[in-house]
C-alpha cells in the first residue's frame, strides 16, 4: 500500500514540484527584460492551463471515440470495414501533425477549439488502431470457449475481449499522448495557446531561457501523464 | 474485478489531473518580489480595465507580441490595451482578420493580402513603428565598375510607393504570377524598360541576390531586368535565404547587389539597440555607417516602408471612423464594442 | 440423452458437407468418443450439440427436447465445454476461470466459492495454493485440470470435450485420463469426447463412434469395435495389434485379485522371515511396505546376499514408479517398459500398496483373450 502511494502519488508529485521549481526559478531570475516580460506567473500559468486543456480535452475525446469506434469495427460483421479503416488510419498517421493543424486551420479557422479538434482527430488514430488490433488479436480458442460456456456477445466483449486487449489499447493511448504533447506545442501557430506560445516566442527573439522553460514544462506534462498511465497498466494487467 | 480496478485507476488519473489543474489555477500567493524595473515588468496580457469590450482581441505573431518595438511599446505609447492577445504564425494574421476571428491584427505594411482581403493599415500617427524603407545596396567595387547602376535604379526606387509595392506583392501572392512576370510588366508600364535593350556588355556580371519572400523576389527581378535592359550582365541569385545569409554573402563579395531595409540594417547589421522612426534620419545613418564600415553603398530608398502595421477590416474601420492607431486606442478605451 | 437425427452440416463456400446424414445417440451417463482422422467432421459434430455450429439439416434432441429451438445461451450454460487448447482466460485467476459459469448464472458468492473449492480439489489442485494464481503460472497438465474443473463446476448433465488431454506429455496424459475416469465413475455425466487417438478412445469410451469424411462408419462398444470392425477402414484404424489394444480395456484391479500371490513384507520384518517368504513363493522378490501399508521398496534375492542390517527395511531398493489400481493394463505395461523391469507395484487411491503385476500376468490376459 505504501509502495502504491509512493508510485502513484509521490513520483508524479515530485515531477510537479520539479516543474514548479523551474517556473519559480526562471520567473525570478530572468536574463533580461524581454525574458522577464515573457516569463511571468500569469503567462506561464495561462500557458499551462491552455496546454492541459488542449491535451486533456483532445485526449479524453480521442480515447472515448477511438475505443468505441475500435470496438464497433472489431465486430465480425464489420471486420473487413475495420481492416480498411486500419489502413486508412495508418496512412493518416504519416501526415505530419503540423500539416493536420494547417489543414484544419484552412477549413475551420483558428483558435483553441480548432486546435483541440485537430489534436483530437490526430490522437484518435493510434487509439482506434490499437483497440481494433487488440480485440481482433484475442485468441480464437479463448473466444470460442467463452461462447461455448454460454457467454453472450456483450459479456464476451466486456469480460474477455476488452480486458485482454487492455494492454494494447493502453499502448495506443500512450502513443497518442506522445504525439499529442508534441502536436499541442504547434497549436500556437494557429492561436491555440499552450506552451508553444513560450517556445515559439522564445525562438523568435532568441531567448533560450524562455524556450527551455516552455519545452521543459511541456515535456514534464507528457512524462507525468505517461507515467500515470503506465502505472495504471501495471496495476490492471496482472496476468502476464 | 478487472472493471472495478480500471474504474479505480481512472478515478486516480482524474485526481492527478485535477490536482495538476488546481496547481495551475491557484493564484500566486507567494510571488516573490520582482526585482525588475517597472517598464520591463509590464505583462502582455494584464487584466484589462473593466470597460474594454472583451471582443477586442489582437492577433499577432510571436515576435511582435514581445519585442520592445512591438506590442508592449505600442500599448504604452498609445495608452491602450486589448482585451486579449492571440499569438499565431505571422502568415495567418491576415486570414484571421479577414475571416472575422479577430477585429485587429498586425502584419507588414506592403503585404499584398492587405488589399486583396479588403483590410486597411491604420496610420501610425505617433510614429511608433521603426521605418523599413528599402534601398538597393551595392558593393563599392561594383559601383566603380558600373557607375550607371545608380542612375538606373534610383528612379525605379523612387517610383516604388506603398500602393505600388502592395499591388506587386498581391499579383504574386494572390493572383499567382511569377515575380519575374510581375516585375517585367511593371517596368514596361512605367517605361523603365522597353522594346529597345542596349547591347549586352562583356564585363564582369553583377550578382543580384535577395531574401526568400515575395517582396524580395520581385525587387530582385526588377533589378535584374533593369540592369540587363541597360546592357549590364547579371547573375540571378535571388531567393538565397534569410537576412543574415544574404548579407554575409554580400560582405564576402559573393553577392554584389540586393535590396535591404533601413530598419533591418540598423538593428541587425549595424547592431543599434534603438530603432529610428524617421525615414530620412534612419537612411542617412545607415548609408554612412555601412559605407564606412563595410564598403557598401546605399542607393536612393523607396517611398514604401515595409514596417509593422496594425490592420482592421476596411468596412469596420469606416463604420467606426477609425483611420489612425490613436483612433483605435480611443475607441477601445472608451468602451466601444468590438466589431 | 443426446440424439442427432439425420444431421448435415455444410459450411458456406464448401462443396462437400463437413457432416453428412449423421445419426447418433448417446445414453445418459455414457462417454461417447468421436474418433477419426482430422477433417472427418468429429469436432464439427460435437460443436453442433451446443450450437457453436448450427446444423444445415436435421434435428438434435437433448433430453428429448429440440435443442435447435432452445435459447443457445441457456443451452450452453447447461453443457460443460472443454476445447482443444483449453481456452483458459489468461487475464483471470484460476478461481475466476472456474467460476465463469456460476457467475453467468448469478449464483450467490458463498455457493460459488464452495463449489470452486470442491471442483479444484476434485481435479487435484489445492485451492489454497492455486485459487489466486493466473493460468500462465500453471503447467500444461494443471491447465487441463482447470479446464475440466471449469466445465464441471455448475454440474451440467452433459459435457463436451474436444481433445481435452491433447497438449500434454504421454505420462501426464495417462494420469489425467485415469483421474478423469475415476471422477466420471462418481459423477456419471453424459460425455461427448473427441479425439484422434484410437488408444485414448478405447480407454475412455463406453461407446466409440468412428467417423470418416463426415460420415459415421461404426458406433459400438470398444470391445465390439476391436473384435468386429465394420470395414477395412475401422480395422485399419484399430490396427493389427488388437490384442495389445485390448490391454486398454482392462483395469488393473479387475485382475489384481487373481494374481496377488505374495503378501508384502512389513519394513520391520526380520531378515530370515523375508528369506523364507521368498523361498516359499515362485517369485524372486518381495515388496516392502511401511506401517501405513505404503510402498517402501523391493527386495530381490540378490539383495539378501548383502549383510547390511537386521530387518527388511534395511535391504530394500527404492521403486521408481508405480501405477494406480484404476489404470489400465496398458498403463501398467508402459510403466514396466519405462522402468525396464518385469513387474510394477500397484497402489490404491489412498496410495496404499494393493499388489504387484508382472509381465507374465499380462501375457496370460492376452493369451486368454485369444
Amino acid at each position: 500500500m505504501l509502495q502504491n502511494l509512493y508510485k502513484l502519488v509521490l513520483v508524479p508529485l515530485f515531477l510537479v514540484i520539479v516543474g514548479v521549481v523551474i517556473v519559480i526559478y526562471t520567473v525570478n531570475n530572468p536574463t533580461d527584460g524581454l525574458v522577464a516580460r515573457m516569463l511571468t506567473y500569469d503567462n506561464v500559468i495561462r500557458a499551462l492551463r491552455e496546454h492541459l486543456m488542449l491535451m486533456l480535452v483532445s485526449m479524453i475525446g480521442a480515447i472515448t471515440v477511438g475505443v468505441l469506434v475500435g470496438i464497433m469495427l472489431s465486430r465480425p460483421s464489420l471486420y473487413y470495414l475495420g481492416r480498411g479503416v486500419e489502413n486508412v488510419v495508418n496512412v493518416g498517421q504519416t501526415i505530419p501533425s503540423l500539416a493536420i493543424l494547417a489543414l484544419f486551420f484552412t477549413w475551420l479557422g483558428l483558435g483553441f477549439r480548432v486546435a483541440v479538434f485537430a489534436l483530437f482527430l490526430y490522437s484518435i488514430l493510434p487509439i482506434l488502431r490499437n483497440t481494433f488490433a487488440g480485440i481482433t488479436s484475442v485468441d480464437d480458442s479463448i473466444i470460442e470457449s467463452a461462447k461455448g460456456m454460454g457467454l453472450n456477445q456483450f459479456r464476451i466483449l466486456t469480460r474477455i475481449e476488452l480486458p485482454l486487449a487492455f494492454p494494447i489499447i493502453i499502448a495506443g493511448i500512450r502513443t497518442a499522448i506522445v504525439i499529442n504533447v508534441g502536436a499541442a506545442t504547434l497549436a500556437t501557430f494557429i492561436g491555440g495557446g499552450g506552451f508553444g506560445d513560450l517556445i515559439v516566442t522564445g525562438l523568435s527573439v532568441r531567448r533560450d531561457m524562455v524556450i527551455v522553460t516552455g519545452a521543459g514544462l511541456a515535456a514534464l506534462t507528457a512524462i507525468i501523464l505517461d507515467y500515470v498511465i503506465g502505472q495504471i497498466e501495471i496495476r490492471v494487467v496482472k496476468w502476464t | 474485478m478487472i472493471m472495478k480496478r480500471m474504474l479505480v485507476m481512472f478515478l486516480m488519473v482524474m485526481l492527478v489531473a485535477g490536482s495538476l489543474f488546481a496547481i495551475g489555477c491557484e493564484p500566486d500567493e507567494e510571488v516573490v518580489e520582482d526585482p525588475l524595473d517597472p517598464v520591463d515588468e509590464e505583462p502582455v496580457d494584464e487584466e484589462p480595465p473593466a470597460e474594454v469590450d472583451p471582443g477586442w482581441v489582437f492577433a499577432t505573431d510571436h515576435e511582435y507580441s514581445i519585442r520592445d518595438d512591438g506590442y508592449p511599446g505600442l500599448q504604452e505609447l498609445y495608452g491602450f490595451e486589448f482585451a486579449d492577445v492571440v499569438t499565431m504564425d505571422l502568415g495567418i494574421t491576415y486570414g484571421a482578420l479577414r475571416d472575422g476571428d479577430v477585429p485587429v491584427a498586425m502584419g507588414f505594411a506592403t503585404d499584398g493580402r492587405i488589399a486583396a482581403y479588403e483590410l486597411v493599415n491604420l496610420v501610425d500617427d505617433k510614429q511608433f513603428h521603426p521605418v523599413y524603407n528599402c534601398s538597393p545596396v551595392v558593393r563599392e567595387e561594383t559601383l566603380e565598375m558600373y557607375p550607371e547602376i545608380a542612375d538606373i535604379l534610383n528612379p525605379i526606387a523612387a517610383a516604388l510607393d506603398a500602393d505600388t509595392m502592395s499591388s506587386l506583392n498581391m499579383q504574386v501572392d494572390i493572383e499567382e504570377y511569377l515575380p519575374v512576370e510581375v516585375a517585367e510588366e511593371w517596368l514596361m508600364a512605367e517605361g523603365f524598360i522597353g522594346d529597345d535593350p542596349a547591347d549586352m556588355g562583356d564585363g564582369e556580371p553583377v550578382v543580384v541576390g535577395s531574401k526568400e519572400f515575395t517582396e524580395q523576389l520581385t525587387l530582385g527581378q526588377i533589378a535584374i531586368l533593369a540592369l540587363e535592359y541597360n546592357g549590364i550582365p547579371t547573375v540571378d541569385e535571388t531567393g538565397l535565404g534569410g537576412t543574415v545569409v544574404v548579407r554575409e554573402a554580400q560582405e564576402r563579395g559573393d553577392v554584389d547587389l540586393y535590396w535591404e531595409y533601413t530598419g533591418t540594417a540598423l538593428i541587425t547589421h549595424l547592431g543599434y539597440d534603438e530603432a529610428i522612426t524617421d525615414p530620412e534620419e534612419c537612411y542617412a545613418l545607415v548609408a554612412e555607417e555601412d559605407l564606412e564600415r563595410y564598403g557598401l553603398v546605399w542607393l536612393d530608398y523607396t517611398p514604401f516602408d515595409n514596417t509593422y502595421t496594425i490592420m482592421m477590416r476596411q468596412a469596420d474601420a469606416d463604420e467606426l471612423g477609425i483611420t489612425t492607431i490613436s483612433d483605435l486606442a480611443e475607441a477601445i478605451m472608451s468602451g466601444v464594442p468590438a466589431p | 440423452m443426446i440424439k442427432l437425427d439425420n444431421v448435415t452440416k455444410k459450411f458456406p463456400g464448401m462443396k462437400i458437407p463437413a457432416v453428412k446424414d449423421l445419426n447418433l445417440e448417446v445414453k445418459e451417463g455414457d462417454v461417447c468418443v468421436l474418433v477419426g482422422p482430422s477433417g472427418c467432421g468429429k469436432t464439427t459434430t460435437m460443436k453442433m450439440i451446443n450450437r457453436i455450429h448450427e446444423p444445415t439439416e436435421g434435428k438434435i434432441y437433448i433430453k428429448g427436447e429440440d435443442a435447435l429451438k432452445m435459447n443457445p445461451i441457456n443451452l450452453r450454460l447447461d453443457i460443460g465445454y472443454v476445447i482443444q487448447e483449453i481456452g483458459l482466460f489468461p487475464h483471470m485467476t484460476i478461481e475466476e476461470n472456474v467460476a465463469t459459469v456460476p457467475n453467468e448464472k448469478k449464483w450467490p458468492k458463498d455457493k460459488t466459492d464452495k463449489k470452486v473449492d470442491e471442483m479444484m480439489t476434485l481435479v487435484g489442485l489445492d485451492p489454497k495454493i492455486y485459487r489466486k494464481r493466473y493460468p500462465s503460472a500453471l503447467s500444461g497438465g494443471q491447465r487441463q485440470r482447470v479446464g475440466v474443473a471449469r466445465a464441471m463446476v455448475s454440474d451440467p448433465p452433459i459435457m463436451l470435450m474436444d481433445e481435452p488431454f491433447g497438449a500434454v506429455d504421454p505420462i501426464t496424459r495417462a494420469r489425467l485420463q485415469n483421474e478423469f475416469l475415476r471422477i466420471q465413475e462418481r459423477i456419471e455425466k453424459t460425455i461427448v469426447f473427441v479425439t484422434h487417438d484410437i488408444d485414448e478412445a478405447i480407454k475412455m469410451g463406453d461407446t466409440i463412434a468412428v467417423m470418416r469424411e463426415g460420415k459415421l462408419i461404426q458406433h459400438a462398444t470398444p470391445g465390439d469395435l476391436l473384435s468386429a470392425p465394420a470395414d477395412d477402414f475401422v480395422a485399419d484404424l484399430v490396427g493389427r495389434n488388437r490384442s495389445i489394444k485390448r490391454l486398454h480395456l482392462i483395469r488393473i484391479r479387475e485382475i489384481l485379485d487373481d494374481v496377488n500371490r505374495i503378501k508384502p513384507a512389513p519394513e520391520d520384518m526380520p531378515l530370515d522371515d523375508v528369506k523364507k517368504r521368498i523361498e516359499d513363493s515362485d517369485i524372486r522378490s518381495v515388496i516392502v511396505v511401511d506401517r501405513d501399508n505404503k510402498l517402501k521398496g523391493i527386495i530381490g534375492v540378490n539383495d539378501l546376499k548383502r549383510k547390511t542390517g537386521e530387518v527388511a527395511g534395511d535391504y530394500c531398493q527404492k521403486i521408481s514408479d508405480s501405477v494406480t489400481d484404476d489404470a489400465t493394463l496398458n498403463d501398467a505395461l508402459s510403466v514396466m517398459l519405462e522402468m525396464g523391469e518385469g513387474y510394477v507395484a500397484v497402489v490404491n487411491e489412498d496410495d496404499q500398496y494393493a499388489g504387484t503385476i508382472t509381465l507374465g500376468d499380462l501375457l496370460n490376459v492376452v493369451k486368454e483373450d485369444n
